[in-house]
């Protein structure tokens, strides 16, 4: 018994040793839904989590709506109020894969197929994009960016600002992974 | 009387300036930061610890002034309390182990894939 016991961690230790995981507290989400000739709609997040597993592809992130820093507040007050129910939803959430990764396969321009799903508000919408992925100085560099649609999510943009809103929006994401030990 | 109503143009002109100003100050101001908001929440990072575990909602996007202990430094921000995670703007300087902190932050929401309190634009109160 005493021995199977032992088996068992030694086991689980070898796996927790193998599965090589990256991660971050500090990743960096911008979106972008500017109309020319309007104020600028923007707004960066430098407060995203997540963790990616090098041994399986796959990816979570956590992307905070209450952290998300416009330039003018009642922009900010807004979009966490009117647009996004933060207080209702208080995060986005993004599950997916990246296809066919292999650590191998990493160079300094390296880039994957990520497939996921993105849910905000408790909406689900597939994700299809390509991510840039780069190693340094045992760091993981990941860069992609992709559009999205308000009304994927159930976000009405009322008549009064809808010329000023972009009809998608340009998220793009910089995260900077370090190993998880 | 006669000086006012000589200047009504003026009068006029001036409280339109005032109600022009006041609306783009409105309109166009910066959003707060943490330094600028009352703490709805100040004492032990313990006792907050304890006090989310009953209804974290409440505390999503409030100011909070916490004391605790470090217990992990990393780039960009600090570990209070084993799971009370406290990012800064600014790189952070001569942080230490153990060192005991209060820090005035905003709550951004629970980490649920690192079991975390997240807290940004945070700012040193006392150490």
């Amino acid at each position: 018994m005493k021995n199977a016991i032992v088996i068992i961690i030694g086991l689980l230790m070898t796996l927790h040793l193998n599965a090589q995981k990256y991660f971050t507290r500090t990743g960096i989400t911008q979106f972008e839904a500017s109309e020319k000739a309007f104020e600028p709609v923007e707004a960066i997040n430098k407060s995203t989590t997540a963790i990616f597993d090098a041994n399986t592809g796959q990816v979570a992130a956590q992307v905070f709506i209450a952290a998300f820093q416009f330039d003018n507040a009642l922009m900010q007050e807004h979009f966490n109020e009117n647009y996004m129910d933060s207080h209702q939803y208080p995060k986005a959430i993004f599950k997916g894969e990246l296809k066919d990764f292999s650590k191998n396969k990493l160079t300094s321009d390296s880039s994957f197929d990520l497939d996921g799903t993105l849910t905000i508000k408790g909406i689900e919408k597939e994700i299809h994009t390509k991510v840039y992925l780069k190693e340094e100085n045992n760091r993981l560099y990941v860069t992609t960016n992709f559009l999205v649609k308000p009304e994927d999510f159930d976000i009405s943009i009322p008549s009064i600002v809808r010329d000023k809103i972009a009809k998608q929006i340009q998220i793009s994401i910089a995260y900077e992974l370090i190993e998880k030990k | 009387m006669n000086l006012l109503k000589k200047n009504k143009t003026v009068v006029i002109l001036i409280f339109l300036g005032i109600g022009l100003w006041s609306a783009y100050q409105y309109v166009f101001a910066a959003p707060l930061t943490t330094n600028e908001i009352t703490a709805a929440y100040q004492g032990e990072a313990e006792d907050f610890k304890q006090l989310v575990q009953n209804d974290f909602d409440q505390w999503h996007n409030k100011i909070i002034q916490i004391t605790g202990s470090i217990t992990a430094i990393q780039e960009n921000g600090i570990l209070l309390n084993q799971n009370i995670y406290c990012q800064f703007d600014d790189k952070l300087k001569d942080a230490a182990e153990n060192e005991v902190i209060t820090l005035k932050g905003r709550v951004i929401g629970f980490d649920e894939l690192l079991e975390e309190i997240k807290l940004n634009q945070c700012i040193i109160i006392q150490k």
